[in-house]
C-alpha cells in the first residue's frame, strides 16, 4: 500500500497557540484545566479547558476583520491549520489544490443559542447568523481564510469527528483523489454541549483523573489541530521532509448505546484491531498509547479491558490520556491527540496521566507516571471514541 | 470499478416508500411542507417510536426497507449525509436552555441531538460494528457519505453498504432561513432516502455508480476538467453522457435532498427511462459542487 506521509501539523487548545506550547505544558505536567473565564454559564464552577484567548483576541491572531461573520470554532480552526501549512511549507493559493476534511458538531451553535430567540423576533438584526449555524459553514471559513482548496468535506462522529476526518482525508489520497489532504477538526465550548453533557451527569466538579479508581468524570475542553497528510510522491515532487508516517487506522461501531460504551468495549477492541492490521504491525510494536481516557467511569473501564485484550493483559504499552491537559475537546480530540501523539514520538517521551494516585482493581495496567519511555518510540496509537459508539483509532510511526 | 444500488427507499412529501411519484406527483403550492410519514409500527415499536424524533423513525424505516428488499442484514457500512442533523430534537434542547435555564434540562433530547444519532441509531437496531461515519457538509452531505462509501470499495475493504441521506425542516428554522432569503421562492422540504450499495449486482439492481467527486468553488473550467477526465477513464465519451432535470422541484429544498436526484435516476434506469449513461451535478450555493457518474446496470 502506498505511504502517506504528515508533513505538518497545527494545534490551539487550553495549553496555548502552537506546538511549542503544547510541548512544554506536556513535559512541564501543567493541566489548561481551570475555571470558566470565557463562556457564561451558570455551571462555572465546573472546571472546563478554555482556550486562553477571548474571541476578539482570537479574531486578531487569526486576522478575521471585525466586521466578518465567524465563529470562535473557525477562529480556533483558521489558527491551527496555519501552523500547519507552514510546518507543511504550503501555499494553498499555488498550484497544490489541497483537500479540507475537518470534523466539529458544535459548528457555530454558539452563535446560535445566543441569537436564536432574536431570529425568531420581526428584528432582523442577527438573523444572519443563522447562515453560520451548520457545521459545514465552519469548514468553508476556514478554508476560505486561505483559499485555493480544490474540496472540502465536514464530518460529524461526535467525539471521534477529527479522527474520522483523517480517515477520509488518508483514504483520499490512497484513491489519487488528491496528493495532499489537511485533515482535522475544530470545537469551541458551548452552552449547548455544556448544558447537555451535565445532564448525562458526567462532569467532574474536579479536575479530572483519568484511569484512577476514584475517577468522577470528565472537563469539557475546546481545541483546534489539523494535520497535512501527503502522499510519497507529492513528498517527493516537492523536495520536503516528513515527519512521520500514518501507519494505519481502524473504525468500527460499538452498536450498543447511544451514550454508553460496552462494557467489554468491544468497540473499541474492533477499531483498535482493523488499524494494527491496516498498519501490518503486531501489538508488541505499539510503544505508546494515547487513549480516549475521558476519566468517566464507563469509558476508561471499558477501554481499558479493550486495551488488555489488544495488548494482552500483561503486555499493555504505556497507556496515558491527555484530556487531563486539554479537558475533553470534544469533536477535535481526535485530531489534538493524534498531534499530541506525534509530539511524544518525535521527541520520544511519554506524556504523563496527570492526577493519578488510586490503581483500577479490573485493570491490569496503570498508566504513564514517568516521562522516560522503556524503549525508543516508533510507533504510536490514538483512541477517540464517540457517542452512538463511533470507535476510531489511528496509529503514526516513524520512518 | 462500479458499485451497484441494489435497492433504494424514499419518505417525503410524496407517497412514502413507493414510485408514486413518478406518474402522478403531488404538487404542492406551500413555502414548506413536511413529508408524508410513513407507517412506523412494522419495523418500531410503539414504546421505541415515542422516543425517537421523526428524523430517526424516517431513517430506521427507509434504511430496513433496503435491508428486506436486498437481504443485506449486516451491511459492512454504515453512512450517513445529513446538513443539519436532528433539528427537531435540538430544538427541544435548546429551547428548554434559552427559556427555562440551565437547571432542570433532561439529558434525552441532548443525546438524540448529535449528528451521528442517525447512524449510530441505524448500527444498534442492526447491530452493525462496522464502519460507521456521519457527513455534514452543506448541499453536498449526502455525495461525501457517498464518496467514502465508493471509496471504502475501491479500497476493498467493503462488500456492502447502507448509505443515507436524512435532513428534517422545523417551523422556527424554516422561518429564520425564509427572513435571510434562504429558500429563493423553492418550496422547503426535508430529506429521508436510504440506499443498498453492493459489490455485486443482487436480483434486481437499479443502476451503477462509477464515481463521485466533490469540488470546492469550482470554475466551470474545473468542473469541465474532472468531468473530461472521468469520461476517459470510465471509456465513456462525453457526448453518451445525459443529465436529467433535477427532481428537487417534486421533494422540495434540503440540505441532503440530492439523495432523491440519486434515487429518482436509479428508479428511472431501472425502468429504461433514461439513457444508460447518467451524470448528476448539484450546485449549492456556487460553492460546494458534486458530480456523480452512473450507468445502467
Amino acid at each position: 500500500m502506498e505511504k502517506i506521509y504528515v508533513t505538518g501539523f497545527g494545534i490551539i487548545t487550553s495549553l496555548g497557540n502552537g506546538t511549542a506550547d503544547t510541548l512544554e505544558s506536556l513535559h512541564r505536567r501543567k493541566s489548561g484545566i481551570g475555571q470558566l473565564r470565557w463562556l457564561e454559564s451558570m455551571h462555572s464552577h465546573l472546571p472546563c479547558a478554555e482556550i486562553p484567548f477571548n474571541t476578539d483576541e482570537l479574531r486578531r491572531m487569526a486576522g478575521v476583520p471585525k466586521e466578518q461573520m465567524t465563529t470562535r470554532t473557525s477562529l480556533m480552526g483558521i489558527i491551527a491549520l496555519g501552523e500547519a501549512l507552514e510546518m507543511a511549507g504550503i501555499r494553498t493559493r499555488n498550484s497544490l489544490k489541497p483537500v479540507l476534511i475537518s470534523g466539529t458538531t458544535v459548528g457555530g451553535m454558539e452563535n446560535t443559542e445566543k441569537y436564536f430567540l432574536k431570529m425568531l423576533t420581526p428584528d432582523k438584526t442577527y438573523d444572519d447568523y443563522i447562515l453560520s449555524h451548520d457545521c459545514g459553514v465552519c469548514t468553508q471559513m476556514i478554508a476560505d481564510h486561505y483559499g485555493g482548496f480544490d474540496m472540502l468535506s465536514t464530518l460529524s462522529t461526535a467525539c471521534s469527528s477529527a479522527a474520522n476526518a483523517l480517515i477520509m482525508g488518508a483514504d483520499m489520497i490512497r484513491t489519487e483523489r488528491t496528493s495532499i489532504a489537511v485533515v482535522g477538526g475544530s470545537e469551541c465550548l458551548s452552552k449547548f454541549h455544556l448544558n447537555g453533557f451535565n445532564t448525562l451527569k458526567i462532569l467532574d466538579k474536579d479536575p479530572c483523573r483519568p484511569f484512577d479508581d476514584t475517577r468522577a468524570g470528565l472537563n469539557l475542553g475546546e481545541g483546534a489541530a489539523y494535520l497535512v497528510l501527503e502522499s510519497e510522491a507529492s513528498v517527493k515532487a516537492r523536495g520536503v521532509k516528513p515527519l512521520c508516517l500514518v501507519a494505519g487506522y481502524g473504525n468500527a461501531c460499538d452498536a450498543y448505546h447511544q451514550t454508553a460504551s460496552s462494557p467489554e468495549g468491544d468497540g473499541a477492541v474492533l477499531s483498535m484491531t482493523k488499524a494494527l492490521k491496516e498498519a501490518g504491525l503486531k501489538p508488541g510494536d505499539i510503544d505508546y498509547v494515547n487513549a480516549h481516557g475521558t476519566g468517566t467511569p464507563n469509558n476508561d473501564e471499558s477501554e481499558g479491558k479493550a486495551l488488555m485484550r489488544v495488548f494482552g493483559a500483561n503486555s499493555v504499552p504505556p497507556v496515558s490520556s491527555t484530556k487531563s491537559y486539554t479537558g475533553h475537546t470534544t469533536s477535535a480530540a481526535g485530531s489534538v491527540e493524534s498531534v499530541i501523539s506525534i509530539l511524544a514520538m518525535l521527541n520520544d517521551f511519554l506524556p504523563v496521566n496527570l492526577n493519578y494516585r488510586n490503581p483500577m482493581e479490573m485493570l491490569s495496567f496503570r498508566p504513564v507516571t514517568d516521562e522516560k519511555p522503556p524503549r525508543p518510540i516508533r510507533h504510536v496509537m490514538t483512541n477517540s471514541f464517540g457517542f452512538g459508539g463511533n470507535d476510531t483509532t489511528c496509529i503514526f510511526s516513524k520512518f | 470499478m462500479a458499485v451497484y444500488i441494489q435497492a433504494a427507499a424514499q419518505i417525503s412529501v410524496q407517497n412514502p416508500l413507493c414510485d408514486d411519484w413518478l406518474e402522478n406527483p403531488i404538487s404542492y403550492d406551500v413555502p414548506f411542507h413536511r413529508s408524508i410519514e410513513a407507517d412506523y409500527k412494522r419495523f418500531l415499536d410503539p414504546v421505541t417510536s415515542r422516543r425517537m424524533g421523526k428524523i430517526l423513525k424516517r431513517a430506521i424505516t427507509t434504511s430496513m426497507t433496503v435491508v428486506e428488499a436486498t437481504g443485506i442484514r449486516e451491511p459492512d457500512a454504515i453512512i450517513v449525509g445529513t446538513g443539519l442533523g436532528c433539528l427537531e430534537t435540538t430544538e427541544k434542547f435548546l429551547m428548554a436552555m434559552l427559556e427555562e435555564g440551565e437547571e432542570f434540562l433532561q439529558p434525552t433530547n441532548f443525546i438524540n441531538s448529535t449528528h451521528n444519532t442517525i447512524s449510530s441509531h441505524i448500527a444498534v437496531h442492526l447491530k452493525c460494528t462496522g464502519y460507521n461515519s456521519t457527513y455534514v457538509h452543506l448541499g453536498v452531505s449526502f455525495e461525501s457519505a457517498l464518496l467514502d462509501a465508493f471509496m471504502q470499495f475501491q479500497l476493498g475493504r467493503i462488500k456492502s453498504a447502507l448509505v443515507g441521506g436524512f435532513d428534517e425542516m422545523i417551523p422556527n428554522y424554516f422561518h429564520v432561513l425564509d427572513k435571510v432569503g434562504f429558500w429563493k421562492g423553492k418550496m422547503a422540504g426535508e430529506t429521508a432516502v436510504s440506499f443498498m450499495l453492493a459489490d455485486t449486482p443482487g436480483k434486481n439492481p437499479m443502476a451503477c455508480i462509477n464515481e463521485v467527486i466533490l469540488l470546492h468553488d469550482p470554475t466551470k473550467e474545473r468542473i469541465e476538467k474532472a468531468i473530461n477526465e472521468t469520461t476517459n477513464r470510465l471509456g465513456i465519451s462525453r457526448e453518451d453522457w445525459s443529465t436529467p432535470p433535477s427532481v428537487k422541484p417534486i421533494f422540495g429544498e434540503s440540505f441532503s435532498n440530492h439523495a432523491y436526484d440519486v434515487y429518482a435516476a436509479a428508479v428511472k434506469m431501472q425502468h429504461s427511462l433514461l439513457p444508460d449513461n447518467v451524470l448528476l451535478v448539484n450546485n449549492y450555493m456556487d460553492s460546494e459542487t458534486s458530480l456523480i457518474f452512473m450507468t445502467k446496470c
